[in-house]
């Protein structure tokens, strides 16, 4: 044994540093097994628990509350989201016809206004109620209740194209075409009754004016033979300009409102328009193209 | 169970604590490692039967409890206190190589202490400290190397 492990050796029998103490080993006898952590309690998942608390009630709230809101109130129903397309309207095209459609314009009519009575339009307000004062949207006359200054509607005259329309969201495919009215409608059908909330459409026709505007003609007041020009220069993609002649919205009481549709030269319009009370009429037009996309004006 | 806690602490605790004392040089610290080691005996008992085994499993359960020990930033910023050294005949052999050993890596003194005082063989130290016998002859040989440097000798 060398001397180092000699000294080695003689280290560990006499240090007393490397020895335990008696009074160590007797603690270490008592020593227990400490009593099992509790489980810690995650404190964290309170906060967490009391946001998804809200989150989900105010999203419930929100669901519940959110149709009251003005802002998402019913709109009414405006033509461009007419679904179904308008009876085709047979317009001369641009290059064939210069001049102003053929379409049929209301063929002058006898002013008779007391002896005959005055044809009236689906919806539509003769000229006297024009210029007299305003009546409300339901006030329509009605057969049951004439009136000597109030118009009758009665059977149209057979040269009046205007058909019985049945409202716009829903036109039968056989309505006849504007250019082809019947000649001898059936005289003993009974006068179609009317009223405002039928909200049935005049009859319009279309015709080229000049390069970038459409005339449309409505026939709804045959008394006036009021055209309304629209606008419709780069018809896809900008906007087309309202008719003129008219009113700005708002300023005067609207006695009637149409919708309706008519396709022109390949454009198919639909357009919403407006009947003042003193005779003025306003025409919000909405350009749709063949693939249906709007051009909102 | 009590009882046979008391007899196995009366059985291995002096040689945990020399074990752990060789590693630690702290009389301290030696005792804290043993308490932690028959804690965690305690807690979590090993499956072995054989004493020989337990023996084992309580040496590598001391030996990496005091690695730990002398590897945490804590014991590192401590500055421990001189143990007394008790006046003996060999009160100065007993300073030289507990200045030697002092100077040992701390692997190294395990190592020594489990060949030297133990007087286990390379193979049972390799179980104990989780090494290959190779490794335990190159930790036993730097030590005989640099002991030998130190307290001098052939």
């Amino acid at each position: 044994m060398a001397d180092w492990e000699q000294k080695l050796k003689t280290y560990y029998e006499n240090d007393a540093e490397y020895a335990p103490e008696e009074k160590f080993l007797e603690k270490l006898k008592t020593l227990e097994a400490p009593p099992k952590a509790a489980p810690k309690r995650r404190y964290y998942l309170l906060p967490i628990a009391a946001l998804l608390t809200v989150a989900v009630t105010l999203g419930a709230g929100w669901r519940y509350l959110r149709p009251s809101l003005p802002s998402h109130a019913p709109m009414p129903k405006p033509a461009a989201e007419l679904t179904e397309p308008a009876p085709e309207v047979s317009a001369p095209l641009p290059d064939q016809q210069p001049e102003p459609s053929v379409a049929p314009k209301p063929a002058p009519q006898p002013e008779t206004p007391h002896s005959e009575p005055q044809i009236t339009k689906p919806g539509g307000i003769t000229q006297a109620q024009r210029t007299e004062k305003p009546k409300p949207m339901t006030d329509a006359p009605t057969p049951d209740e004439p009136t000597p200054d109030d118009p009758i509607p009665v059977h149209p005259v057979p040269d009046d194209p205007t058909p019985v329309d049945p409202p716009i969201d829903d036109p039968p495919p056989d309505d006849p075409p504007i250019d082809d009215p019947p000649d001898d409608p059936p005289p003993d059908d009974p006068p179609p009754i009317y009223t405002e909330e039928e909200n049935l459409p005049p009859v319009i026709s279309a015709s080229y004016q000049k390069e970038g505007s459409i005339e449309l003609v409505i026939l709804s007041n045959q008394s006036t033979g009021e055209s309304i020009t629209i606008d419709v220069t780069g018809c896809v993609g900008s906007p087309a300009v309202i008719a003129q002649g008219g009113s700005t919205a708002g300023e005067k009481i609207v006695s009637s409102i149409y919708y309706g549709r008519v396709n022109a030269f390949g454009l198919d319009i639909a357009y919403t328009l407006y009947r003042f009370t003193d005779g003025s009429a306003r025409a919000d037009v909405q350009i749709v193209n063949e693939t249906n996309k709007e051009e909102k004006t | 169970m009590e009882i046979q806690f008391q007899q196995m602490v009366e059985e291995y605790a002096p040689s945990l604590y020399r074990l752990a004392y060789s590693y630690c040089l702290n009389r301290a610290d030696a005792e804290d490692v043993v308490q932690e080691v028959f804690l965690k005996y305690l807690q979590h008992p090993p499956a072995c039967a054989a004493s020989e085994q337990l023996r084992a499993w309580l040496m590598t359960v001391t030996a990496n409890t005091s690695k730990n020990l002398l590897s945490s930033g804590w014991r590192r910023k401590k500055q421990p206190l001189e143990d007394d050294l008790t006046a003996s005949e060999h009160f100065d052999e007993v300073v030289e190589v507990r200045l030697a050993l002092e100077k040992l890596p701390p692997n190294l003194r395990g190592a020594v202490h489990l060949f030297y005082f133990e007087q286990l063989s390379v193979r049972q130290i390799a179980e104990i400290l989780h090494l290959s016998e190779t490794a335990v002859h190159s930790r036993l040989f730097r030590a005989r190397k640099q002991l030998k440097k130190l307290l001098g000798g052939d």
